[in-house]
């Protein structure tokens, strides 16, 4: 149907880019919108009235009005190109909630742009609008559902404007590459830690009443707010008690083999929710999947680098989120 | 350097803010007002109620009035109802705009969306161009453009309330000065039509009151025309114009007498004789451009030679239009001042002018008998009419004492002998008819102001005449102004002149004595016929001599269409060039530009910048270097960094910039 050159030079212009990408006169595309083919609609109907009363003043008023159009063009196409883009830092989010793209408008090289839109491309696609001062570099944030763990990748996105007139619409189109990073959904509900490696069972004995954190339990009666761990308990809901031990603990190491009797997605689930639970107890915690090893540890860069892995688990770098 | 900012809040949220929402009625007021005078009364009540229901609405809640599907239907129901009762119709003209008026209010109470405003801008647009049936003046052209600026700024504050409400209007301004240049190239080169596309509707241009000779005179007529004042048409003379008293501009031409005193055009058609006009003098070439009158009579010197196109030249030397005169009309035509016309009188026309009412005015019927026994020829017998009004105390005033019944002439020329050009015309007529000398009243206007600045001659509703004909054996029709032999002064220097005693009588602008005045008068009346003859009276033929003078020569609509093309792209061009320039839109950062001169003046020094380095650390590590100069780059860097990243008043930032540069330079070299 389409042409073929037509379809490469849109395909150019639609491969996704990762640096910032500047509006330049080949990628800022201009045409009147709806409104303005019913502005359109109303200047003929002037003109053919004008024509047809042979009414002079007639002919001014629509020449002066469809003049201010035709100019409108160059103010709406000055308002957004030398637009640069690019992506802002994007935190990775758990599978099921929504993931925040950031997006750098730098306006380093132009007067003042307003009413600049950004959406991703698509009908019904929420807008958002802003102004930029001169000089300025806002990061307004465009927010996409994540489904499913792994790679979400940034959808096309179209940056718009419609100033001044509202009737002509100037846009570019870009596609960024860096994706946001999902986690697997944590287990909701009472997890308990696992029990540390088999052999130190015994070892392991309880003491309630010793000074080392040893784990979570389900709140009972009789705990005192002391015990509680309101920290972790507002996150998962329901009280959960803290649990000490009177040695120190030894390093618990998270196994994928250890939870055979449910399907991936459930294992890798649990896991988050231990390595959220381990992370958030101080603990040190090790994780173990298939083809994947990471020796105990704790801190935030040590919690990434577990999640990170659950994320990716089994996807290959192939990428595991959709675009909308 | 990487910043989290929350999304904006959405700038074109629905409904709009509530000043938007105000300024877009005030924009439909204002669109609606001139067409008030031709609304019927219900429906300018209908509006205004639902405009302050819209506003108090706006006010107290901050949004548009929703009201249910019933009440809305109800409401158009009611406009097109009262449509209907005023105009018997819908879709003629002015019904038309009495319906898309107030279709305009009622869309008030259907406000969901942004499409909405949308559609009464633009529809406001539309009507603002209907008030052009009404009146093309400077004044109207000025409300309508004004009306259109805001209706910009409405669209604009649309699409993007923030800047404020001075903001808006100035881009609005600047979009339509820029709209200006497009607009002439427009305006002149977009071409014209001679004939309407389909016919105008029966009610087309039909609305206001004629102001203008009407095809009768009663007692009175001319006499509320001066009082009308304004211009009744103005003539450019290709030579000089003629002098004031042969300025007789021919109008309707009168040969009925009705019983009640009243002189009229014939009810039926003249026999169509030719027209034999047999010239004495030289012919006068000129151009006239006539003020709408909504009527057909077209003015031409006495006597017209031949028909401008499109009109007609009848029998009694009239020229009527075959269109009314609804719009400024523009015409050339010659005339020849001395002439001898219709020597051989057709038996229909000897018996229309000698046409009398069975009954009334016996005393003059007697005096013309007996004129007409004691004379030996009818040049006498005129000769002796014109006597009786300069010998006997005939007084010329505008404001003569009313005459009522059957015997108005005899009350005039026996009692009251005070009156207007209308009434010695009447009566020298009707005198004339009884001695058995056909006669007949001509109505038009006679003199008319040569402008000094313009060179052009205008002539004013207070210039209206009326005079007879009479006609003689071997000469013709021949015209008698019996007004000359009251009040000389009148036709050769105008009605102030006669009317020096009595100025009070006269409209402001004809008093005598007012040099200034008639300084404004001679520089307005310049403007008003440039605005006449070159915006309304630009037609077909305009066109092509303006294309003509351009050297463009006969365009055809292929090359009028690629010439409209090539200015209008041209002046595209030119508009991108200027606002697309680098330094607006890319490469030209000032303060990049002064922070890479900062850099060659130091590396002149031997403190070149690292390609990691940020600009902090280079301007200590230059600062080390260069401690004479430490204190002005400390400030340079600090400015450099606050305007590069944090941004504030860009213009006097880089100002400074330069000022700091230079003290830096001072201060290493």
């Amino acid at each position: 149907m389409i042409p073929k050159p037509i379809k490469l030079f849109f395909a150019s212009r639609l491969q996704p880019e990762a640096g910032p990408v500047v509006l330049d006169r080949k990628r800022v595309y201009i045409m009147p919108d709806r409104y303005g083919t019913l502005f359109g609609l109303v200047f003929l109907v002037m003109l053919l009235a004008a024509l047809n009363y042979d009414l002079s003043l007639g002919f001014v008023l629509t020449f002066l009005l469809g003049g201010a159009l035709f100019v409108s063009i160059l103010h709406t196409y000055r308002n957004l190109v030398g637009l640069k883009l690019f992506q802002g830092r994007i935190e990775p989010v758990f599978a099921g909630e929504t993931a925040r793209f950031p997006m750098g408008l730098d306006n380093r090289t132009g007067g003042e742009r307003l009413a600049i839109g950004l959406a991703w491309s698509g009908k019904n696609q929420k807008e958002i609008y802003l102004d930029i001062a001169p000089g300025h570099t806002p990061f307004p944030v465009l927010t996409l559902q994540a489904p499913r763990r792994g790679w979400l990748k940034p959808p096309r996105l179209t940056v718009f404007t419609r100033f001044p007139m509202g009737l002509i619409r100037a846009w570019g189109v870009v596609t960024f590459t860096t994706p946001c990073l999902v986690y697997p959904q944590p287990e909701k509900g009472h997890v308990p830690l696992p029990p540390g490696p088999a052999g130190e069972e015994e070892g392991r004995k309880r003491h309630p009443d010793g000074d080392d954190f040893y784990g979570l339990r389900k709140y009972q009666v009789g705990d005192t707010p002391k015990q509680v761990h309101w920290k972790i308990s507002a996150r998962w809901q329901g009280l959960l008690t803290k649990e000490f031990a009177g040695s120190e603990l030894p390093d618990l190491q998270f196994e994928w083999s250890a939870l055979g009797e449910l399907d991936t997605e459930a294992r890798l689930s649990r896991l988050c929710r231990w390595v959220m639970d381990a992370h958030a107890g101080d603990l040190n915690y090790g994780l173990t999947l298939p083809g994947f090893n990471l020796p105990p540890g704790r801190g935030e860069a040590h919690r990434g680098e577990a999640l990170q892995a659950l994320a990716l688990f089994g996807l290959d770098g192939e990428g595991g989120g959709e675009s909308p | 350097m990487i910043l989290r900012q929350d999304s904006p809040p959405d700038l074109l949220g629905f409904p709009p803010a509530p000043w938007v929402l105000q300024g877009l009625l005030g924009l439909l007021v204002l669109v609606a007002a001139p067409h008030v005078p031709n609304l019927p009364p219900g429906l300018i009540l209908l509006c205004g109620t639902l405009g302050i229901w819209w506003l108090v609405s706006v006010r107290k809640t901050g949004r548009p009035p929703a009201p249910g599907m019933l009440i809305r239907a109800t409401v158009v129901v009611a406009a097109s109802l009262l449509v209907w009762a005023e105009y018997g119709r819908i879709l003629g003209q002015n019904s038309g705009v009495a319906l898309l008026t107030s279709l305009l209010f009622l869309k008030l109470l259907e406000f969901n969306s942004r499409r909405d405003p949308l559609l009464v801008i633009l529809l406001c647009n539309f009507l603002t161009m209907t008030h052009f049936f009404h009146s093309q003046s400077i004044w109207m052209g000025g409300y309508a453009i004004a009306v259109t600026w805001l209706s910009i700024a409405a669209l604009i504050s649309l699409h993007h309330p923030g800047p404020g409400v001075v903001a808006i209007l100035k881009k609005s301004g600047v979009l339509l000065l820029q709209a200006v240049p497009v607009m002439v190239v427009l305006f002149l080169l977009f071409p014209r039509i001679a004939q309407p596309l389909w016919g105008l509707p029966a009610d087309a241009f039909s609305t206001t009151g004629t102001i203008g000779l009407s095809d009768s005179m009663s007692p009175g007529s001319v006499t509320n025309l001066i009082a009308e004042g304004g211009v009744a048409f103005r003539a450019t003379f290709d030579k000089k114009p003629p002098p004031i008293k042969k300025r007789y501009w021919r109008g309707p031409v009168l040969w009925v007498i009705w019983p009640d005193g009243v002189w009229r055009t014939p009810g039926t058609p003249l026999p169509r004789d030719p027209i034999t006009i047999e010239p004495l003098g030289p012919t006068w070439h000129y151009s006239v451009t006539m003020e709408p009158t909504q009527d057909h009579w077209l003015f031409a010197l006495d006597l017209p030679v031949e028909a401008p196109e499109k009109s007609g030249l009848l029998p009694d030397f009239q020229l009527k239009s075959h269109l009314k005169v609804s719009t400024t009309k523009r015409y050339r035509i010659a005339s020849i001042i001395d002439y001898r016309a219709g020597v051989d009188l057709h038996p229909d026309m000897w018996e229309q002018g000698l046409q009398l009412p069975f009954e009334g005015n016996r005393k003059t019927r007697q005096l013309a008998q007996k004129w007409s026994e004691e004379s030996d020829s009818d040049e006498e017998i005129v000769e002796r009419a014109l006597e009786l009004f300069r010998q006997e105390p005939f007084i010329y005033t505008l404001t003569p004492p009313l005459q009522m019944g059957k015997n108005r002439i005899d009350q005039f020329l026996f009692e009251t002998r005070k009156g207007f050009c209308e009434h010695y015309a009447g009566a020298f007529t009707y005198l004339m008819r009884a001695a058995d000398i056909p006669a007949r009243v001509v109505l038009g206007y006679q003199g008319g102001k040569i402008n000094p600045l313009g060179n052009h001659l205008t002539v004013r509703n207070a210039d209206a005449h009326a005079w007879s004909e009479v006609w003689l054996a071997g000469r013709g029709w021949v015209r008698v102004d019996p007004t000359a032999a009251v009040a000389p002064e009148r036709i050769e220097r105008g009605l102030s002149a006669a009317m020096n005693q009595r100025s009070d009588e006269l409209p402001f602008l004809l008093r005598p004595n007012r040099e200034w005045l008639e300084n404004i008068w001679s520089t307005w009346d310049l403007v008003d016929n440039g605005w006449n003859q070159w915006v309304l009276g630009f037609n077909v033929k305009r066109q092509a001599r303006f294309l003509s003078g351009l050297g463009l020569g006969e365009l055809s609509y292929r090359g009028m269409a690629l010439g409209l093309a090539a200015g209008v792209g041209g002046l595209f061009g030119l508009f991108a060039l200027i606002m697309l320039r680098p330094g607006l839109t890319g490469k030209g950062d000032p303060v990049v530009k002064l922070y890479q001169r900062l850099q060659l003046k130091l590396a002149k020094k031997g403190v070149s910048i690292h390609p990691n380095e940020g600009p902090m650390d280079y301007a200590a590590r230059a600062a080390r270097h260069l401690p004479q100069a430490k204190a002005p780059i400390d400030r340079f860097i600090h400015l450099y960094v606050a305007l590069r990243y944090r941004e504030r008043q860009m213009n006097k930032g880089v100002r400074l910039l330069k000022r700091l540069l230079g003290r830096i330079d001072k201060a290493i070299s």
